[in-house]
């Protein structure tokens, strides 16, 4: 897996305008706005979404048969694919919350650090869980259709929450109390909930994706 | 090395039916028409398709066991794939190092300043042929025992294809190696296979060691009427031209010597390929 790693790294660090540009947009946040929570969020969500685009680029030119001629199992590419989304939200989650910290305390702003933990812990859910959908949108569809399969899927996951919203109204259970009683709990009971999601989103996830690409011809 | 036993796989208009086999030491050539099967025999030999039935094996084991340890046995050339084209080939050589135990990275880079493969210039700009020198250097470079090379000189001039095969004979110098190779640029095999397999329809329709390919086959071109007196026993298939029939033997001395009247030709792969209308063949 060592060497997908380093071949993904390689693709993200070629990548520099992308890289500089979200940079960029993260310092300006981070010395222009109050907001110290959106700026963790932002940058979590946009590099860990790299993910996806390092699928499109080994599937560029039909690069994914050549990459399975290599000493490379498919097995091994999914595991990959998703230990690099995770190291990428971690790391970024990391240096975010450290600039951020860092440049709040040289401005001498107060920060709230429960609140900043809370919105980085949800940008890597909602990041985990964007992974979720599109690895194995992407694995089975391709780039191009995958844009389309993903438009589906996030039809489906939208009438999804309708639907579920719909129920709890139904059984009058009202979703703002919901929401209060999880803006009440324990940060540390936040951050367990949301690990305990991702792993269970992120591991059914792989098994299906692992099924698809089993399933793929080149 | 390798061995296909009517390994199958059938798509909407196309099926293929194909038994080949790679012994050690050997360099065997695969021929066809574009769309004859020779890409999807590739395929099936890497575990890239699955098949509808038959043997795949490739060092000993069936194609779907292959270990990590046994790929790293093996080097590919696919004509119609490679590396991340995002890449550039000095982000490549870590991955390389950390892919291959036996990766000879002093070498990787001689070849490729021999070759002049810019380090630093990403994958996508590169030529076909830079492209392909880069896969045959890849495929080089790990002390791997059998090559898979599909159509590795396409694109290539002659005098760079001239230096890969010396490259690729260099490499076969060293025994327990195997090749497995296609090309359209039949001179190339003719130089360098030891045994030749036809591939017409996705069926093998001709094996026959390269040497006496050269030394035996050959194009009788003849009149009707030379045609009418001819004894047809060794022709393998004929066809109808203008001034009569051309047609494929494989005892070119036979006819050489019991009909000195004759204009033959010699025969080689491109010949054979020429030749090969499928049921235009009697046999």
């Amino acid at each position: 897996m060592r060497a997908l790693l380093i071949k993904d790294w390689k693709l993200l660090a070629n990548q520099k305008q992308f890289f500089m540009v979200t940079a960029f947009i993260v310092f300006v946040f981070l010395f222009t706005s109050n907001n110290p929570a959106f700026v963790v969020s932002y940058a979590t969500i946009m590099y860990t979404v790299f993910t996806i685009s390092t699928i499109s680029y080994d599937e560029y030119n039909n690069g994914m048969a050549f990459l399975f001629t290599l000493p490379v199992s498919r097995r091994e590419y999914v595991a990959e694919k998703y230990s690099f989304g995770i190291l990428s939200a971690g790391i970024t989650a990391f240096v975010v919350l450290t600039v951020t910290v860092v440049v709040s305390g040289i401005r001498g702003d107060m920060i709230k650090l429960d609140d900043i933990l809370i919105a980085e812990m949800t940008s890597i859910m909602i990041a985990m869980m964007f992974l979720s959908f599109t690895i194995p949108v992407q694995l089975k569809f391709g780039t191009e259709k995958g844009r389309i399969a993903m438009m589906a899927v996030s039809l489906v996951v939208f009438i999804l929450i309708w639907g579920g919203v719909k129920t709890m109204k139904s059984l009058h259970w009202s979703v703002g109390s919901f929401l209060r009683k999880l803006d009440e709990a324990p940060a540390e009971l936040f951050v367990c909930v949301v690990l305990a999601v991702c792993a269970v989103l992120m591991l059914v996830s792989a098994a299906i994706s692992l099924r698809v690409l089993k399933q793929r011809e080149f | 090395m390798i061995v296909l036993e009517h390994v199958k796989k059938n798509y909407q208009e196309f099926s293929l039916d194909c038994s080949l086999e790679v012994p050690k030491g050997c360099i065997t050539g695969l021929i066809g028409r574009n769309g004859a099967g020779k890409s999807t025999t590739f395929k099936a030999v890497l575990g890239l398709i699955r098949t509808d039935g038959g043997k795949v094996q490739v060092l000993g084991k069936p194609v779907d066991e292959l270990t990590k340890a046994d790929r790293e046995q093996m080097g590919v050339v696919l004509s119609d794939s490679g590396f991340s084209e995002y890449l550039k080939i000095k982000d490549l050589i870590p991955v390389l190092r950390s892919m291959y135990h036996s990766f000879d990275e002093g070498g990787f880079r001689k070849r490729c300043e021999r070759l002049s493969i810019p380090l630093d210039k990403k994958m996508k700009d590169f030529s076909t042929g830079m492209k392909r020198k880069l896969q045959i250097i890849a495929a080089l470079s790990h002390d791997a025992r059998l090559l898979i090379l599909d159509e590795p000189t396409a694109g290539l001039d002659v005098v760079t294809r001239e230096k890969l095969l010396d490259m690729l004979r260099e490499y076969m110098e060293q025994e327990e190696r195997a090749i497995l190779i296609s090309s359209h640029i039949s001179t190339d095999l003719e130089s360098f296979c030891d045994d030749i397999y036809l591939i017409d329809e996705g069926k093998i329709v001709l094996h026959e060691d390269t040497d006496i390919l050269l030394s035996s086959y050959g194009i009788l071109k003849v009149t009707p009427e030379q045609y009418e007196k001819l004894d047809k026993s060794y022709l393998l298939s004929k066809k109808k031209e203008d001034y009569g029939y051309r047609c494929l033997t494989s005892q070119k001395r036979f006819y050489m010597e019991n009909f000195p009247d004759l204009v033959i030709e010699r025969g080689g792969i491109d010949e054979l390929i020429l030749m090969r209308e499928r049921e235009e063949m009697s046999r």
